[in-house]
């Protein structure tokens, strides 16, 4: 009876660890809203925020299913219309947007970097062409150019300014984003994304 | 129940002013950094040393074999050659000199704009550091007799060349 007894302790222990094991692996399935707040919750490690004074950097991951939501802005999507999209994706890519803005305040970012007049428009000339050469991604030994580089302009109206940006992906592995620059006089900018935190990505809800 | 109150209360109010006499009477959370070995231990530092480095190499390649030319045609020029081999040498020192004016200034102007971007690095992270690790005063020690001695507890040298490195290569933000 004592030994029933033990092996029923051990069974239920062994299922309560399954139960346990289960529940930490399987990711959560939530609507386009709620995820696209997840994957920008900083707590999550795909959004990493780092300040070098006078400069703060915004460095989101995006998953492709978090571009779908935010592109389609619908409250449920539906199954074939996520496929059709990642289909148009494709996964050769891994997608960042770079928000440089002030570490204080809310003057725009290349007004307070320029020194003149000559300095803000090389300033502009930079982010629009020649910065896509001083991004890049590391992982591992391998080191991924960018190939995708947009400068969202928003005409100073906001103070950060935007920067959409796509590299090759080079397998699984943490990633680290780099940012070599050249004119805003803070060196090089790195911020590293676990490839452990895109593991535990949720899935997205669709219908 | 009643009966364990009174000693309850006397209990907890002897706590709470003793906890409140060690915060009112504990000094401020101090300690110091050898900022000197913290900027050779940064590994942004090493990397921008080695790009100089060899910016420098480029710069006296360039000089070394303009030095050549120089050299070669000083064979062939005498004092009493007034000619175009003459005119050409002094071309060459001309030019010579003025590569080589140009070249130090970019070198120390390049060398200034790596020495801002390293420093603007290390400040922010210092700051940070000294933030997270709730410090009152860290104390940077630049061996310039700034702070002459004190205990190895309070050195924190180590740790922060650890942490600004880590905080370089993007990790721990």
């Amino acid at each position: 009876m004592e030994k029933w007894t033990s092996t029923g302790f051990l069974a239920l222990l062994a299922a309560m660890a399954l139960a346990l094991s289960l529940a930490c692996t399987r990711s959560e399935i939530l609507l386009p809203r709620t995820y696209v707040e997840w994957v920008e919750n900083p707590r999550n490690g795909l959004r990493v925020e780092k300040t070098i004074a006078p400069l703060r950097f915004d460095i989101q991951y995006q998953p492709v299913e978090y571009l779908v939501a935010q592109e389609e802005r619908r409250e449920t999507l539906p199954a074939d219309l996520l496929t059709e999209r990642r289909a148009e994706y494709g996964d050769e890519l891994d997608y960042y947007r770079c928000r440089i803005g002030p570490a204080a305040g809310r003057q725009n970012v290349l007004m307070q970097s320029a020194r003149d007049e000559t300095e803000y428009y090389q300033l502009i000339d930079y982010f629009s062409y020649a910065a896509k050469e001083d991004f890049y991604l590391l992982q591992g030994a391998d080191t991924s150019r960018c190939v995708l580089y947009q400068f969202v302009r928003n005409y100073e109206l906001a103070p950060h300014l935007e920067l959409a940006l796509a590299f090759e992906r080079k397998g699984k592995g943490d990633r680290t984003f780099v940012f070599d620059d050249q004119l805003l006089r803070v060196g090089v900018v790195k911020a590293e994304i676990e490839q452990q935190k895109i593991n535990q990505l949720p899935q997205l809800k669709t219908y | 129940m009643n009966r364990f109150f009174g000693p309850l209360l006397v209990l907890s109010l002897l706590l709470s002013s003793g906890a409140l006499y060690l915060a009112q009477t504990a000094g401020p959370k101090t300690a110091y950094v050898d900022l000197a070995r913290v900027y050779d231990a940064f590994q942004y530092k090493q990397q921008l040393e080695q790009q100089l480095h060899r910016s420098d190499q480029a710069a006296q390649f360039l000089l070394d074999s303009l030095e050549v030319q120089l050299q070669g045609v000083a064979q062939l020029v005498s004092d009493r050659d007034p000619g175009q081999l003459r005119e050409r040498y002094q071309v060459l020192q001309r030019n010579y000199a003025l590569t080589q004016r140009e070249l130090m200034d970019q070198q120390s102007a390049r060398a200034q704009e790596l020495d801002e971007k390293i420093w603007v690095q290390l400040n922010q992270y210092l700051e940070d550091f000294a933030r997270g690790e709730n410090y009152d005063y860290l104390i940077g020690a630049r061996g310039d007799g700034t702070i002459i001695g004190g205990k190895p507890a309070y050195d924190v040298t180590n740790d922060i060349i650890h942490y600004v490195n880590q905080r370089y290569h993007g990790k721990m933000d």
